[in-house]
């Protein structure tokens, strides 16, 4: 079930929200919510849903034996079951998600020609498989405590909310909430606005913008002018943006809902000035997981500037998605991080602004090109073009009438990269009157969005077949 | 009142007691001046310390002042403070001498009153200069002290608001909250409960499809997912007014961009090789569906006395061949043409050997049939289409034996008729008229005028487009459908696409219960089933017709022109196709087509036909 359909708007949320506003205890608030949430990932995923429950039980034992361990003080007991915890749960992410991809590549390697798996990616493993992770972690670490209750720890890892498309949600940010908890009916109802934005983001903005990046990508790239290929290329920035930033903004609104309060996950990451603020701004809970637990490994020591950073990025890069043209992606960035690092952030600082938001567009753009095509054969023919050679024409008539078929489209998408929301806010909040005026506009808006993005969604499933035939 | 009264001797008590208009005189003016100067310190001070910028000279002239004033009051007010203590209290603290003369008081008087008048001009002075120095002070102060002082207002002024507000906030923010949730979900409660409590619809006009259904539950449709799937596609594609709501959404999408008076491209560019050695072929979308369910067609059937129920049966596997690629210029939507040599090659090789297997007795023609896109698409657009032209003639020039009907040179020569549907991806009666005109031309048929038929016109038609590109342009501009009845004697039999099941019904149905959008149904009633047309003709002249849904238009006008005419949709025929041909005895074979058919997927099933 994904969050924009139908079905999942009008049925199974109200009925979840209904069901968790009705119980009384917050004993019963927390069960009603893990069985929603079983039900939404069995809803996907009938028989992995086992994988997870296993999953789920058997890190809850390591975690108690950590804990167990760490309370005789055997720190070598804790670290054993860390390691132990870490090749378990590493392992299974490592199967069900990159074995296909290592076989397949070590069949290139001369002699070796092994079969090769075919198992279907769980959905959500990837993020269910690091909020782990950084449980285990934060309780090595001595950063939390252990969670003795079984039902509590369920619902901490699947909790539907993030349970499929993020953020990572540490165990640390709602450790506490789970156990006590309040909704207001202030937080509730910017949880009701946070989804909406979230679901007009995708409904309304994601899913056109990616019926112009069809049209230029998906079929023959050897029509793209150079200008078309660079159009294309920004849409489909601001496509995966506003798809992945709406994900996360209904999460963290449903979170609101039941009380949650989630980290932010995105902060307008186009208006960074410099690759290492773009990655502060864009999927930040990957970015500080990895920042936190594997950069800072007592391992790498004074080698973490360069070895530590280059294996972060490449995890980065190899984490979204088990293909060359991810890696790249991520080594990509690396990179510039690098780069960056190196000549220091006070000298980034001294270069105009205008050529560092001009540098790290760029590399923004030609980074989601990396991103889009996973055929690498593909991916040097979109270079090529981007730069205009085989002869590849500057622009043409359907770049423009691509343009303006979608003009007003694109501009609504470039103004919602900006802020807009907080300026109304802080716009709003000089004077009583006009808060009152501004929260209007925003029920307004919301209800607004609501129902056109429903509507739109209505024809989600148009699949005409319109005796369509010669 | 005060006198300067002497207390202490008892008998001269009265005496003492004595009022002195004089003195009292003199002593009321005393201390209205001392009131007075007492006051106007005050109030200067005061002054001064409001305000918020003190400069020192100001502070500096201001205590000069006030020394000034002391020196002066303790110089030649000696007697006043304990006068004015005498006042508030009646203790004695200095002494008067009893007896007075009385002129020398008026004169100490008139000296004090000099005095204090002096000291009051004195005074003045010094003030004036004091505030002429402040004033000179300021004035080069004031556009520093002015801008100053704004931004502290401005400042202050937010602040006062800001605190102003965030007094408020809480109970405005839940008040809103309140609103907020309550609109919210009012809104998503009711279109939940809407949802489940309206009736949903089953099938869709405009896309002319059956919805899905409720699928029945077994464990292992769980197990594999395909229950759940079927649960979620069920809910999400058959919400209650659907189609409004795909109106709304079209209507939405057409504000995305600028579309007056321009063009508008619905899914990207066509895809076409024309050169001979490519390996591309026009984009193929296979969609599945089933017309078994549509009403309509049942409807037109219970009216034909066969004895079997009347086979509709599509077949599972439906090779539609249609682009994804729509044009929408000046309200007519356009399918924009890729093309292929190497399957147009194809398609003329698959004729050849059709003709050799049959050997000269039979003829065989080819009508390739363009498309609007070749008549209709704006100048600018040109160089995204193939040319349909180069690829029929790429075609003829491969033919061995079999005889081209240039369909193309007949509709070029009428594109400013109504050859072509606007808001279909049909042609009209009209332009079928014109190729089968040069059909039976080439073939050397008689052919009736167009006077021999009578026209049937149906306003309010939209077609196919419409739900294909979704575009409100189409939607909003319906066109009038129109066919043509010919007035000739003929009986029409039908067949399934395997032969059996033989009926007899219309050759044109009834319209009236058919939704606008299938309205081209109206020739044989659609595409898959096999047509015998026995005409009034006497020629000995037997047409097998082998076509796509281009070809059905065709058969009404050659009623007139061939004593037998069987039309074959080559998609779904089962029987061999020579084996067919030759048991009707047919005498000429026509493949009519368009060119997407002919240079794409459509064309090996002309093969197939032969083989299998």
């Amino acid at each position: 079930m994904v969050f924009s359909s139908l079905i999942f708007l009008y049925l199974f949320l109200p009925v979840c929200l209904l069901c968790y506003g009705l119980s009384s205890s917050l004993a019963w608030k927390n069960t009603i919510l893990v069985i929603f949430s079983l039900i939404f990932y069995a809803w996907g995923e009938p028989i992995y849903i086992f994988l997870l429950l296993g999953s789920v039980i058997i890190n809850y034992l390591f975690g108690l034996a950590m804990g167990k361990c760490k309370d005789q003080k055997q720190e070598k007991g804790a670290k054993a079951f860390m390691i132990l915890a870490l090749l378990f749960n590493l392992g299974l992410l490592g199967i069900f998600k990159y074995s296909g991809f290592l076989v397949e590549n070590l069949n290139l390697l001369p002699f070796i020609s092994l079969p090769v798996p075919s198992l279907r990616l769980p959905i959500g493993i990837s993020f269910y498989t690091f909020q782990i992770l950084s449980y285990l972690i934060d309780l090595y670490w001595d950063k939390v405590e252990r969670q003795r209750n079984l039902g509590h720890f369920l619902l901490y890892i699947s909790m539907f909310p993030q349970l499929v498309a993020g953020p990572i949600v540490r165990y640390s940010t709602i450790a506490a909430e789970i156990g006590s908890r309040k909704v207001t009916m202030t937080e509730f109802s910017s949880g009701i606005s946070r989804f909406v934005l979230g679901l007009a983001k995708k409904v309304i903005l994601s899913n056109h913008l990616s019926v112009i990046v069809a049209d230029f990508f998906g079929g023959d790239l050897s029509q793209l002018t150079v200008l078309g290929t660079w159009y294309a290329v920004a849409v489909y920035a601001m496509q995966v943006y506003f798809d992945f930033s709406g994900y996360s903004d209904m999460a963290i609104g449903m979170g609101l809902m039941f009380g949650f309060h989630f980290d932010e996950n995105f902060r307008h990451p186009f208006l960074c000035k410099d690759i290492s603020e773009f990655w502060q701004r864009w999927h930040i809970s990957l970015g500080t997981f990895f920042r936190d637990y594997l950069l800072y490994m007592p391992i790498f020591g004074k080698r973490r500037k360069y070895g530590g950073l280059f294996l972060v990025w490449f995890c980065t890069g190899l984490w979204h998605g088990a293909s060359w043209n991810f890696i790249l992606w991520g080594l990509y960035f690396g990179i510039f991080i690098f780069i960056e690092q190196c000549i220091g952030k006070k000298k980034m600082r001294k270069i105009p602004l205008l050529f560092r938001h001009l540098y790290s567009k760029l590399v923004i753009l030609i980074g989601f090109g990396i991103f889009y095509f996973e055929s690498l054969s593909k991916l040097l023919i979109f270079f090529r073009r981007l730069i205009g050679l085989d002869g590849a024409a500057l622009t043409d008539q359907y770049l423009l009438l691509s343009i303006r078929n979608h003009i007003w489209l694109l501009l609504a998408a470039v103004i919602c990269c900006f802020p807009i929301a907080e300026w109304f806010k802080k716009l709003g909040n000089r004077s009583v009157g006009s808060a009152y005026v501004f929260n209007a506009l925003q029920t307004v808006c919301n209800v607004v969005l609501l129902a056109v993005s429903s509507i739109l969604l209505v024809d989600a499933t148009n699949n005409p077949f319109l005796y369509f035939r010669f | 009142m005060l006198t300067s009264s002497l207390l202490g001797n008892d008998h001269n008590e009265i005496d003492i007691r004595l009022p002195d208009p004089e003195a009292e005189q003199a002593e009321a003016l005393r201390r209205q001046c001392a009131e007075t100067a007492a006051l106007r310190n005050q109030r200067r001070l005061a002054a001064t310390q409001s305000r918020p910028i003190k400069k020192r000279a100001v502070r500096k002239a201001l205590e000069e002042r006030m020394q000034a004033k002391e020196a002066l009051h303790q110089k030649h007010l000696p007697v006043s403070e304990p006068v004015i203590a005498m006042e508030t209290s009646t203790i004695i603290t200095a002494p008067i001498a009893p007896q007075q003369d009385p002129l020398l008081r008026i004169r100490e008087a008139e000296e004090l009153h000099f005095l204090e008048k002096q000291r009051l001009a004195e005074e003045q002075a010094k003030r004036a200069a004091a505030e002429e120095a402040y004033a000179k002070e300021s004035q080069s102060a004031k556009g520093f002290c002015r801008s100053l002082q704004r931004k502290a207002v401005r400042q202050w002024k937010k602040e006062a608001a800001a605190i102003e507000v965030q007094k408020h906030l809480p109970q405005m923010e839940r008040r809103m909250a309140i609103a907020n949730v309550l609109l919210c979900s009012v809104l998503g409660l009711g279109i939940g409960t809407g949802m489940l409590i309206l009736e949903r619809p089953t099938i869709s006009e405009t896309e002319n499809r059956t919805l899905a259904s409720m699928p029945s539950f077994s464990l292992s449709d769980y197990w594999n997912g395909s229950y759940t799937a079927g649960v979620s596609e069920f809910y999400n594609d058959t919400v209650p007014f659907r189609e409004l709501f795909k109106h709304l959404t079209a209507t939405f999408r057409n504000y995305m961009g600028w579309q007056t008076g321009g063009a508008i491209i619905h899914g990207g560019r066509p895809q076409g090789d024309n050169t001979a050695s490519s390996e591309v072929v026009t984009t193929t979308t296979a969609a599945q569906t089933t017309l078994s369910t549509n009403p309509a067609i049942s409807i037109t059937t219970t009216t034909t006395t066969t004895t079997t129920p009347p086979v509709v049966t599509q077949p599972e596997e439906h090779q539609g061949e249609l682009s994804n690629n729509i044009l929408i210029h000046k309200n007519r939507g356009i399918m924009l043409y890729g093309g292929s040599y190497r399957v147009g090659q194809n398609y003329a090789s698959f004729l050849n050997a059709y003709q050799s297997e049959l050997g000269p007795s039979v003829h065989i023609y080819s009508m390739v049939i363009p498309t609007p896109c070749s008549f209709y698409t704006p100048e600018e657009f040109q160089y995204l289409i193939g040319s349909e032209y180069d690829n029929i003639q790429n075609i003829n020039a491969h033919l061995v034996d079999v005889t081209p009907v240039d369909a193309y040179g007949a509709l070029a020569a009428h594109t400013d008729e109504y050859i072509y549907m606007r808001t279909d991806h049909h042609w009209s009666a009209l332009g079928a008229f014109y190729a089968a005109e040069a059909f039976s031309a080439a073939a050397r048929v008689p052919f009736a005028k167009i006077s021999e038929y009578e026209k049937v016109t149906k306003p309010g038609y939209v077609g196919t487009l419409y739900g294909y590109s979704g575009d409100i342009a189409l939607k909003n501009n319906p066109e009038d459908f129109f066919y043509y009845t010919p007035k000739a004697e003929y009986t029409t039999t039908y067949y399934n696409p395997s032969l059996g099941a033989k009926r007899t019904a219309p050759l044109l149905l009834n319209l009236d219960h058919l939704s606008p959008v299938s309205w081209y149904m109206v020739y044989l009633g659609g595409d898959a089933r096999v047509t015998h047309v026995q005409t009034a003709v006497n020629n000995d002249r037997t047409l097998v017709i082998f076509k796509d849904s281009y070809g059905n238009a065709l058969v009404p006008w050659l009623t007139s022109s061939f004593e037998n005419i069987y039309v074959v949709d080559l998609r779904y025929f089962t029987p061999n196709a020579i084996t067919y041909i030759q048991q009707v005895g047919a005498t000429d074979v026509l493949f009519a087509m368009n060119t997407f058919s002919a240079t794409g997927g459509n064309a090996k099933h002309i093969e197939t036909l032969r083989i299998q």
